[in-house]
Order: structure tokens, then C-alpha cells, then sequence
């Protein structure tokens, strides 16, 4: 009996090394045309694409690319959690872009297996966002105006620094929800954002912990800005009446909580320049120069 | 073991229990994740100090640490009532499908309502609250036959009931807008947020009523531990009680899932270590349990802010840590004893 | 209350489509010794299931001391009639003393809390049935004999006036059978109590008990003193065996043998 079963074992086990030793169809590589039919599956590279001049080859995106208006027209192929292979192949795309995060590893790769050519674009700190313009740009072929646009949102970046120099630093809390408490911790992008803006990040850890509201009270921030990452639907009175029970955090005492406007900040792409002169402007008061968006 | 299950020493183990919490509370207002001093903890509970001291301890840490006391006490008592009308050791407060009902309904009111928006921050409660009622009454349609209430069919509707939420709201969460549902799933893992003292004041209500309740069957409990038909030959009215007990349990564990998520283990282990210390006679047991139960959660709120300040865990994930284990080890002494 | 303990006027039960009594009359007056005797199927532990209302008839009525059983809140019912099943398995480690101390909830108040009077109740209970001294033994760790005893000793906690008991003795080794019988017989001596047994152990019925009963497919085949009852032929027509009945010369009361299975012809 024992015999059979080891017998059974050794054969399907043979049959599954065969299976595995299988070849795939290659995967596509950079051919000499630029892409005609772009697919990407993170927002931020399709805000790059758009604003790169790429934006008519693009043939596919998620459904959380709202930005500019002209990528809401465009077919989509799922959530940037979990984009649908399925969709993406439909589309026949010879270039699919996309930025590592949580849950779409495992659909990209199925793409790339499937034989598309697929391009992983890391996007989520302020140096990733301009790294990401020209490696973008020079993958769907428009490098020049890539060289060019990174070097205008270096350039605006660069006044940004300038401009808050001089002034002291504003002991900040960068809160992103408050159900519970979930803080930007050094070295996101928010807040690379708020330290170049002129302000301090009161939180030492990194990536984003959750913290309890005594740990805020005993960072003592002097300014609180609260990100809502739901735009469409969250109430900022919410946020503030959470706020306004803590009076002993001094932002909060002092009245500074700044619910922010938008999610531009939490946004890695072109618009950085556009979060960090929105900080500056909260942090330092109203200053001129501030680009329309 | 069983110290404390003979008649003459069951009011000073009540007592020493007791104690305990008070040492517990204690231990919990005076540790988080600011550098206070227990001078600055006591002087501020007395009325004394700055303001922003006060506040940090009066309206954050006690605040907590009582709403802690309540729904430790809460899921213990509710524990020890499910495991004996259930007749199964391993029942706990979840089993019937009450936190699947509650956490639907607070998953439905995020994805349907203007953020919190909708009645502050008693909206998302109540939805929980009803969603756990809900579940109760689907429960008791369909586990009922002719009058009567088998306990195997009341099991497995809730076994059912719980996957069929669990699958809701995978649903929902898949679905939906990723950014919307991450406060709930950290929700549904235990989350031990500062109260209003207008929710703590709702939580010890409802929590105070229901274990009221189940203290007055207490005997009822030793009864229903016999088995349906002894219980009814010694004079209990056993579908009566039967309902009336599953439904205080699910009351209680509704108030509590409702404002703090699904908080495991609490509600299995601290009946089992007090059966082990008092015996199985309900009249003690309960009153034990949710001492017992009070102290445990507050403890392990005061980890939760403490293990990796000044990052906080959620709760659920420390009474797990903690109670996985202890379990694993009860199990294996009753192995050998038996 | 009447001299009628038990009365069971044209009482049919069915599980579902399946009748198991149909029209049964029986009247157990109070203060005897009854055996309800019978093959399997006969309907004997339906019988007592009835009375003691775990199950409710399907047609005719069932009189507990001159009352309607059907109208007795379960309270008043638990106080009239004990029931000592065949086993008992309690989920947790109740003491011997806790399990017999239960039979008291038909009389104890609002929370459940017992006074010195329900203890010392107890305690009178166990020491009749010779348990006093396995008070604080954990009940599941005791022998199936003591276990019963134990049972025994919660039914007279109740001070309930009618006991029934369901093959007491089915999982009991002889000397444990004999000692259960003769607790009984001195209860019922001592107490005045009414007991009605069912029993697979016809020897043993017959010798404690006042009257047989002897039930097939439902319906009373012989009813009498055992003397009356236990006859070759009735034996034979409801146990489908030939047997022959002898006196027992230390009881006086008859005593069956069973022969070889009839040939069927």
C-alpha cells in the first residue's frame, strides 16, 4: 500500500517538474518605435504620460487615474490593488507601465509571462517621482519633453527651498487618517513634501505607523496638517472635531489643524511641485509664484 | 488547581480577583506612550497638574482604560455564558456569528455613508450595533424548529453566518475605494480607540445591563450544563432561558465589537482560567470572569500602547500573541491529565 | 393532590408518521413500586418521557397527581416528579455535592443562591444513598455505580413525590444493579415515594417491584403483580421467547429463565 502510494507520489511529481520546465513565451523587450499602445497601471505614471505628450497613446488605465481629465476618458483595466490581467491583455498593448505596490505584483508578473512588456517605474518618494518623469518619458519614447519637465518641477522645488530658508522650522504632524491615527513617517513622500516646505516631521519612525494620540501629544507638534485620502465622499468637519478634543496638543490649542484641500500631497508625480508650494504657502503664509494647477 | 472552587474560600478569591483589576488598572492609567511619571499620572487623576497632562490622562487614558474594563469584562462573561449553553469549551463570543454581523454593518455604513459624517462618531457604532441584531434575530429564525432549539443547529447557523460575512465583506473591501476600507480592517482586528465619554458612557450601559443579565441566570448556566432534557426535568424552562441567555451574550458582544473590533481570545481563555481556579459553578464563575476578563483586556491595552512605542498595536493582535499560546498549553495539561 | 400519581388517558405519541402508543389508559396509584417492562420499540422509555413532559403527546392527557401535565408551569412539574436517566455527562468538572445540590432549583429563589435548608436537603439526600462520601470527588471521575447513586440522591433532593427512572441499571455490573435496586426498594419503603422503572432487567423488576406492566408495539400486553405478569405466555407473545417461570425461594416472587429460541415453524 505504502509502495503504491510513494509510486504515485514520484510520478506526479516528475509530471509537475515537467511542467515547470516548460517554456514560457519570452517576454518583449524595447523595440525601436516608440509604444503605440500604452497601458498603465499606477496613477501617477499616467499623470507622467499625459504630461509628457504622451497622453493619445495611451489605451488603458485604472480607474483611480483622475488626473488630468483626459485619463478618466480612457478604457480601464481595474484598481491599482488589483488591476485585471484579463483587461490588459484585451487591449493588445505593447508597453504596460506600472509602479510596485501592494497587491499588483502578482498580476504584473501574469502580464509579463503573458509576453507584454511590462516596465516597473518605482513612484512613491519625492527623488522616485523625478526619476520616475524621465524614465517614463524615455520608455514611451518622448524623451526630450521628459528632460524638460523634470527640470521644471526641480526647478519650482528649488525656489520652494529657497523661499522658506530663512524661516524657522514648523514642528509638523503629518496625520493621514485619524480611524485610528496613521502618521507619514520620515521619509514618505508627504513628508520629504513638508520638509522641503519648510517644515519639521514631529514623527521619527518611517513609513507610515500608527500611532496612539498620546504619542502625538508628546511629539508637541506646533501645526497639524490632516490628509483625507478619500477626497469624494469624507466630511473635513470629521477630522476637525477629532482634533478638537485633544486640546493639550499645541497645534491644536494654537488652532493650527489644516485639513488639506487635496490629495496633492499624497500624489507622487509631476505635481510635486504644486504639493510643496501648497505646503510652503500653509507653513509660511501666502507667497506669489504659486503655479495654477 | 480549583484553589478557590470551595465554598468557604470563594468570596476571598472573588476578592483577590478584584483586587487584581484595581493593580491592573492602575498599571494601565500609568504607563502609554508619553513620559509621564506615576506622580504626574496620580496628581493629574486628582484633579491636579497642567492641562495638557490632565487631558492626556483623564481623556485619553482612562478613558480608554475604562472602556477596556468594560469589554474585557464583557467578552468574558459573554465567553463562560456561550460555553455552557452551547455546552462546548471552545465557544467564544464570536461563535454564533454576532461579530460577523457587526462588522458587516459597520463595513456597509463606511461604504455607504458620507465618511462618518453621518451621526459622528456614534454612526459607524450603531451600524455595527444593528448589524449584530440583525444577525441575532436571522439566527434565531433559522435555528429554531417546532419550538424547539437543537444547539448544533444553533453552531452551525452561526459558523455558516460568520463565513457568509466574512465573504460580504471581502466583497466590499475588494470592490471598493482601498482608501475607504483601511480604517476598517484595522477595526476588525481589535481597535482600542480613545472614547468620547458619551460612547464610554453607551458601552457601560449596554455592557452593565447585559452582564447583569446573565449574573441573574448564573444557575440557570449550571442547569443548561447538564444537557437540554435534565435541565428541563429540574424545573428550567430550557428554550426560554436558552434565547434569553444567547441573547444578553450577543447584546454584550454586539456593545463591544461595535466600538472596538473584534478583540480575540479574551473571551475564551478567561473562562477557562477561572473554571481552572473557582470550578464550573456559574454563580462564582461569572462574577469571577468578568473581573478576570476587565483586568486581562486592560493589560493588554496597556501593551498595545506600550510594546512598540510609539507605535501602537492593535489590541486584538496581543491578545492573541498572548492567548494563542496559554491556550496551546491548557490544552496539552488536559490532554495529559485525561 | 389525589392517590393517583400517574394518569394516562388515551394517550397516543407518534414520532412523526411513526405511532409509538396509540390510546394508552394507565393509572399508577400512589405510593407503589411499578415496572414497565418490554422489547425494544415497545414504547417503554416513550411512556416515561411522556410523563415526565420531555415530550408532549400527540392525543390524550397526561395527569400528574390529580393536575393536567400539560397545564403545570415546569416548576411546580419538576417538584412533583424526578426524573434519574440512564447516564448523565456534564460538559464541566461539577462536584458529586454540586450535581446532587441541583435538584434543589425547583425550590430556590430569583438568583439561584442556596440556603443552609437546600444544603442540609443535600446532604440528608447523599447520606440515604451512601454518596455523603464522595461529596467533593469531581462527578465524571466516579464509577457508574456511584454515579447513579448520586442521581438517585438528586431525585430525592427535589422532594419530588413521583420518581421515574429509565433502565437505571443498563450500564451497571451486577453488583452495582442489585445495590441500585435495593436503594430504590428502601426509598420507597422509607419515603413513601412513587416510583415507576423501566427496566430490561425482568428478574430485578420483579423482584422490587408491586406491579408490572407489560407493554408491546405500543399497547399493554399484562398488567398485574409479577406473579400475574410474568407467565410463559405472555412472556412469549411480547419478547418472542419461551421461558420458564420459577419461584425465587428468598424473595417469594417469580423468577424467569429463558429457553432456547423457538424454532419457527
Amino acid at each position: 500500500m505504502l509502495r503504491a502510494v510513494f509510486r504515485i507520489v514520484l510520478l506526479l511529481g516528475l509530471l509537475a517538474a515537467a511542467v515547470a520546465c516548460a517554456k514560457a513565451p519570452a517576454p518583449a523587450g524595447p523595440t525601436d518605435a516608440a509604444p503605440q499602445r500604452i497601458v498603465s497601471l499606477t496613477p501617477a505614471l499616467t499623470e507622467i504620460l499625459f504630461a509628457v505628450g504622451a497622453g493619445d497613446r495611451v489605451v488603458g488605465v485604472t480607474q483611480y487615474c483622475d488626473f488630468p481629465p483626459a485619463a478618466k476618458t480612457k478604457p480601464k483595466v481595474g484598481g491599482y490593488v488589483n488591476p485585471s490581467v484579463e483587461s490588459v491583455l484585451a487591449l493588445k498593448p505593447d508597453l504596460v507601465l506600472v509602479s510596485p505596490g501592494p497587491g499588483n505584483r502578482d498580476s504584473a508578473l501574469a502580464m509579463r509571462r503573458a509576453g507584454l512588456r511590462l516596465e516597473i517605474v518605482p513612484a512613491e518618494t519625492l527623488d522616485e517621482s523625478l526619476a520616475a518623469i524621465e524614465l517614463v518619458a524615455r520608455h514611451a519614447g518622448a524623451e526630450a519633453a521628459g528632460r524638460e519637465l523634470a527640470a521644471a518641477v526641480r526647478a519650482r522645488l528649488d525656489a520652494v527651498a529657497k523661499r522658506v530658508a530663512g524661516a524657522p522650522r514648523v514642528a509638523t504632524f503629518f496625520c493621514i487618517q485619524t480611524d485610528p491615527i496613521i502618521a507619514a513617517g520620515r521619509g514618505t513622500l508627504p513628508s520629504q513634501l513638508l520638509e522641503l516646505a519648510g517644515g519639521s516631521n514631529v514623527v521619527e519612525a518611517g513609513r507610515y505607523p500608527r500611532l496612539d494620540v498620546e504619542a502625538v501629544a508628546g511629539a508637541k507638534p506646533e501645526l497639524i496638517l490632516q490628509a483625507r485620502m478619500d477626497l469624494a465622499s469624507s466630511d473635513p468637519h470629521t477630522e476637525d472635531a477629532f482634533w478638537k478634543r485633544w486640546p493639550s496638543i499645541p497645534a491644536v490649542a494654537r488652532g493650527r489643524v489644516v485639513v488639506l484641500p487635496d490629495d496633492l500631497t499624497l500624489r507622487p508625480g509631476p505635481r510635486v511641485a504644486d504639493a510643496a508650494e501648497e505646503l510652503a504657502s500653509i507653513l509660511h503664509g501666502e507667497t506669489e509664484g504659486k503655479t495654477a494647477r | 488547581m480549583t484553589v478557590f472552587a470551595a465554598p468557604n474560600r470563594r468570596v476571598p478569591g472573588l476578592l483577590i480577583v478584584g483586587a487584581s483589576v484595581v493593580v491592573a488598572g492602575a498599571i494601565a492609567a500609568g504607563v502609554g506612550s508619553s513620559d509621564l511619571s506615576f506622580h504626574d499620572v496620580v496628581a493629574a487623576l486628582l484633579g491636579g497638574g497642567d492641562a495638557s497632562t490632565r487631558g492626556i490622562v483623564i481623556d485619553f487614558r482612562l478613558a480608554r482604560v475604562l472602556l477596556a474594563a468594560c469589554v474585557g469584562a464583557a467578552l468574558a462573561c459573554a465567553g463562560v455564558s456561550y460555553q455552557a449553553v452551547l455546552r462546548n469549551p471552545l465557544a467564544d463570543p464570536f461563535i454564533l456569528g454576532v461579530s460577523g454581523g457587526a462588522a458587516l454593518g459597520a463595513v456597509i455604513f463606511i461604504a455607504v455613508s458620507p465618511a462618518s459624517g453621518l451621526g459622528g462618531s456614534i454612526g459607524r457604532p450603531a451600524a455595527a450595533f444593528v448589524g449584530a441584531v440583525l444577525t441575532l434575530i436571522v439566527l434565531f429564525a433559522l435555528a429554531r424548529f417546532q419550538g424547539r432549539t437543537e444547539t448544533t443547529a444553533l453552531l452551525l447557523t452561526g459558523v455558516v453566518l460568520n463565513a457568509l460575512d466574512s465573504a460580504i465583506i471581502q466583497f466590499f473591501v475588494s470592490a471598493g475605494d482601498p482608501a475607504r476600507f483601511q480604517g476598517t480592517l484595522s477595526f476588525l482586528m481589535g481597535a482600542m480607540n480613545a472614547p468620547s465619554w458619551q460612547a464610554l458612557g453607551i458601552v457601560a450601559v449596554l455592557t452593565g445591563a447585559g452582564i447583569a443579565l446573565l449574573l441573574a441566570h448564573a444557575h440557570t448556566l449550571n442547569l443548561l450544563a447538564l444537557g437540554d432534557e435534565e435541565a428541563a426535568q429540574l424545573g428550567v424552562p430550557v428554550d426560554r432561558a436558552t434565547w434569553t441567555i444567547v441573547l444578553a451574550a450577543s447584546l454584550v458582544t454586539a456593545a463591544a465589537v461595535a466600538f472596538t473590533g473584534i478583540i480575540g481570545f479574551v473571551g475564551l481563555i478567561v473562562p477557562h482560567g477561572m473554571r481552572a481556579l473557582f470550578g464550573p459553578d456559574h454563580r462564582v464563575l461569572l462574577p469571577a470572569s468578568a473581573l478576570a476578563g476587565a483586568a486581562t483586556l486592560m493589560l493588554a491595552d496597556a501593551a498595545a500602547r506600550t510594546f512598540i512605542a510609539p507605535s501602537e498595536l492593535p489590541v486584538g493582535v496581543v491578545t492573541a500573541l498572548i492567548g494563542g499560546p496559554f491556550f496551546l498549553i491548557l490544552l496539552m495539561k488536559r490532554l495529559r491529565e485525561s | 393532590m389525589s392517590a393517583t400519581a400517574l394518569t394516562m388517558e388515551r394517550l397516543s405519541f407518534a414520532y412523526g408518521k411513526a405511532p409509538i402508543l396509540a390510546g394508552l389508559d394507565l393509572a399508577v396509584a400512589a405510593g407503589t413500586i411499578t415496572g414497565i417492562l418490554g422489547p425494544n420499540g415497545s414504547g417503554k422509555t416513550t411512556l416515561v418521557r411522556l410523563a415526565s413532559a420531555a415530550l408532549r403527546p400527540t392525543a390524550g392527557r397526561i395527569a400528574l397527581f390529580g393536575d393536567d401535565l400539560a397545564l403545570l408551569p415546569t416548576r411546580e412539574r419538576a417538584r412533583r416528579v424526578a426524573v434519574v436517566p440512564q447516564e448523565t455527562h456534564p460538559v464541566f468538572e461539577f462536584t458529586v455535592e454540586e450535581i446532587v445540590r441541583m435538584g434543589r432549583a425547583p425550590h430556590l429563589g430569583l438568583l439561584g443562591l442556596e440556603a443552609p435548608r437546600d444544603r442540609a436537603i443535600a446532604r440528608e439526600a447523599m447520606e440515604r444513598c451512601e454518596v455523603a462520601q464522595l461529596a467533593t470527588r469531581s462527578f465524571r471521575a466516579i464509577s457508574g455505580g456511584e454515579r447513579q447513586r448520586v442521581m438517585l440522591a438528586r431525585a430525592l433532593t427535589q422532594e419530588a413525590r413521583l420518581l421515574l427512572l429509565d433502565e437505571p441499571t443498563a450500564f451497571l455490573d451486577l453488583k452495582h444493579r442489585l445495590a441500585v435496586y435495593a436503594l430504590l426498594g428502601k426509598l420507597h419503603r422509607d419515603n413513601g415515594l412513587t416510583v415507576v422503572v423501566v427496566s430490561h432487567d425482568i428478574n430485578l423488576a420483579a423482584r422490587h417491584c408491586d406491579r408490572l406492566v407489560l407493554l408491546r408495539c405500543g399497547a399493554i400486553a399484562a398488567d398485574g403483580t409479577p406473579a400475574e405478569v410474568l407467565r410463559p405466555e405472555p412472556i412469549r407473545s411480547v419478547y418472542e421467547v419461551d421461558v420458564e417461570v420459577r419461584t425465587d425461594p428468598s424473595s417469594g416472587r417469580p423468577f424467569v429463565i429463558p429457553l432456547t429460541p423457538r424454532e419457527q415453524t
